[in-house]
């Protein structure tokens, strides 16, 4: 109670603190949530494909950061193995697409429509049937205001847009996905592909197809499992942008344990004559202690709340600016915050009250 | 409380010597003080600014510990405790009332009455019930949800006095107590600090500078320059003065 007054004692610098550190909050988990909504944009793709192995060119591991040049003559003879239940080919290269007002590069993924490869979520229209159509990523459709029946153009050619994907948006880039024939035309080399998909009759038998493939064609494929393969593209995921969060996040903790030892050291400054009091009567060290923690957490509680009052609009307005920036943020992420709110609450108010300890209760008297 | 015919000694401070230390010179603030106080009895310090009171009475509370000498509280060394043990007696036996009323503005006249009691270790029901008793007998029930700062200079200093009541401390310590209170307010706390010691068997131990304490003090010990100057016990001499009267007529 005693905390919580004090903090209110002085309306405008409490408003202007809790300002400061719901910032910082809605900073951080902004940050979290474009991290999430690249890992999920990037990695949805594979996850949605219901591939038991991934083949690509030896020495690739990924397909976020890593270029795989394969001919589709060798799928078939891969798929000479009686295990092996189906196999596609994927093709994927980064191109520019030609919109009514703008253009834009895409991640351009080839597939045979049918097989596997596709999107994975339609969320408007439909899947390929012709070559001369194309599926867009939503958030670029929203961007660059194309709708579902609107044309488009790649390299001179006009394609229909027959369908809207979710899961395909890397935030950088996006996917868009056209069939293989046409992706292969693009680059006038018919047996081009990316990767292989393959899938197992029988899923016991992963182990054993990709050991046939590795013993027949030793040295030529990068052959993974599709937990590899997720784990792999991660990988590259996290190594391109985790370092740059953390730092983002590093620094938005320690802007909030800095506006926190602050304010608490201005407030302790402030009241210096009652704790002082508080030791003339007897008050024991935890007690001062806990005042100042108590000031802290109080901080550092309706910070955290009014950040995420902040959160969603603050999302709402940077969606309607840049609609591909995806950031998705999850219960956990906001549990992970508040905790770590209230955990930095508590360490900067026990840094804060070892201030208290200077007091001597001989201060004040005349 | 029972007032024994024995005078127990409440406070005794034996060759107390305090020096502080500044740029390597050393300020004698008090030197070789010997002093007792007694339950029952009213003690005025009196003497210029300076002259060592406040010092004395931080010592006795222990507050500031002396560079030599020692310090006694009920028989038993003030100094050398745990500091939580110290915090503790504090707490439950020595009440305060200063010339700047020691209370915190951030609680109400209830809270600053309560608190002591809550460090000293009172149950909750038992501190609403005691600071409740203590606000009625100082007069000032009416305000228990007020702020100190909303009250007038008495009301305040009886919300000190009040939270000494409440945790029916042995010792008060009092500085300068009427110095900010006017004429009346000031007789007033006079007369209640007097009370304090004659019917509620307290040993109260008041630095002032307000010569109408004087009537009421059963020793009066003048100090000049950290030391004591000089000791009276006024209502000795007037017992004894009554005495010589007597026989006279």
């Amino acid at each position: 109670m005693y905390a919580w007054r004090v903090l209110t004692a002085h309306p405008v610098r409490l408003l202007l603190t809790l300002s400061g550190i719901a910032l910082c909050v809605v900073l951080i988990l902004f940050i979290l949530g474009i991290y999430h909504g690249i890992k999920v944009g990037s990695l949805e793709y594979i996850r949605q494909t219901e591939g038991d192995i991934w083949v690509l060119q030896a020495n690739t591991t990924n397909i976020m950061r890593g270029t795989s040049i394969l001919l589709e003559g060798y799928r078939e003879e891969i798929c000479d193995d009686a295990r092996i239940d189906s196999a596609a080919s994927v093709l994927m290269f980064l191109t520019t697409i030609d919109c009514a007002e703008s253009s834009a590069s895409v991640l351009l993924t080839g597939y045979r429509p049918g097989a596997l490869g596709a999107p994975p979520r339609i969320v408007e229209g439909r899947e390929l049937r012709a070559d001369d159509e194309i599926v867009l990523d939503e958030a670029f459709a929203v961007k660059h205001d194309v709708g579902v029946g609107a044309r488009v153009g790649i390299r001179g050619d006009s394609l229909t847009v027959v369908g809207l994907s979710s899961g395909t948006n890397l935030s950088v880039m996006q996917y868009a996905f056209v069939t293989l024939a046409y992706e292969q035309s693009l680059v006038d080399f018919p047996g081009l592909a990316s990767l292989f998909v393959l899938q197992v009759r029988n899923r016991r038998d992963i182990a054993g197809v990709m050991r046939n493939i590795d013993a027949r064609f030793p040295g030529q494929f990068a052959v993974y499992t599709k937990q590899e393969f997720l784990d792999n593209n991660l990988r590259e995921v996290d190594a391109g942008v985790l370092p740059l969060f953390y730092a983002i996040a590093l620094i938005g903790a320690v802007v909030l344990a800095i506006i926190l030892s602050l304010i608490l050291s201005v407030s302790i400054l402030e009241r210096r004559s009652d704790f002082a009091v508080m030791k003339i009567i007897g008050s024991p060290v935890r007690y001062l202690r806990r005042v100042v923690v108590g000031q802290s957490l109080l901080i550092g509680g309706a910070a955290e709340a009014l950040g995420l009052l902040l959160l969603y609009p603050v999302l709402a307005g940077i969606q309607m600016v840049t609609p591909e920036v995806a950031a998705t943020i999850t219960t956990m992420h906001v549990i992970g915050i508040t905790l770590a709110v209230l955990g930095i609450s508590a360490a900067s108010g026990l840094l804060a009250s070892r201030r208290v300890r200077q007091i001597a209760p001989s201060e004040v008297f005349s | 409380m029972t007032r024994s015919s024995k005078r127990i000694t409440a406070i005794r401070l034996r060759g107390v010597s305090k020096r502080y230390e500044s740029n390597g010179r050393a300020y004698p603030a008090l030197t070789d003080v010997d002093f007792e106080a007694y339950r029952g009895n009213l003690h005025l310090l009196l003497g210029p600014s300076g002259s060592g009171k406040t010092t004395l009475l931080t010592v006795a509370a222990g507050f500031v510990a002396p560079t030599a000498g020692s310090v006694e509280i009920f028989g038993e060394a003030l100094y050398g405790r745990d500091p939580g043990e110290l915090q503790l007696l504090r707490a439950a036996t020595i009440g305060f009332i200063f010339q700047s009323f020691l209370l915190i503005d951030g609680l109400s006249v209830a809270e600053n009455v309560a608190l002591q009691l809550r460090f000293a270790g009172v149950t909750n029901g038992a501190a609403r019930r005691r600071t409740r008793e203590a606000l009625e007998r100082v007069g000032i029930d009416g305000l228990a949800e007020k702020r100190p700062a909303e009250l007038s200079h008495g009301e305040r200093q009886r919300i000190a006095i009040a939270r000494a009541l409440a945790i029916d401390a042995d010792v008060l310590i009092a500085d300068e107590p009427t110095a900010s209170l006017d004429a009346e307010q000031g007789e007033s706390i006079i007369r209640f600090l007097h009370t304090c010691a004659t019917d509620l068997y307290k040993c109260v131990i008041v630095a002032s500078h307000d010569l109408r304490l004087r009537p009421y003090a059963d020793e009066v010990v003048t100090m000049v320059g950290g030391r004591i100057a000089g000791r009276v016990h006024p209502q000795e001499e007037r017992q004894h003065s009554g005495i010589v009267h007597a026989a006279v007529a």
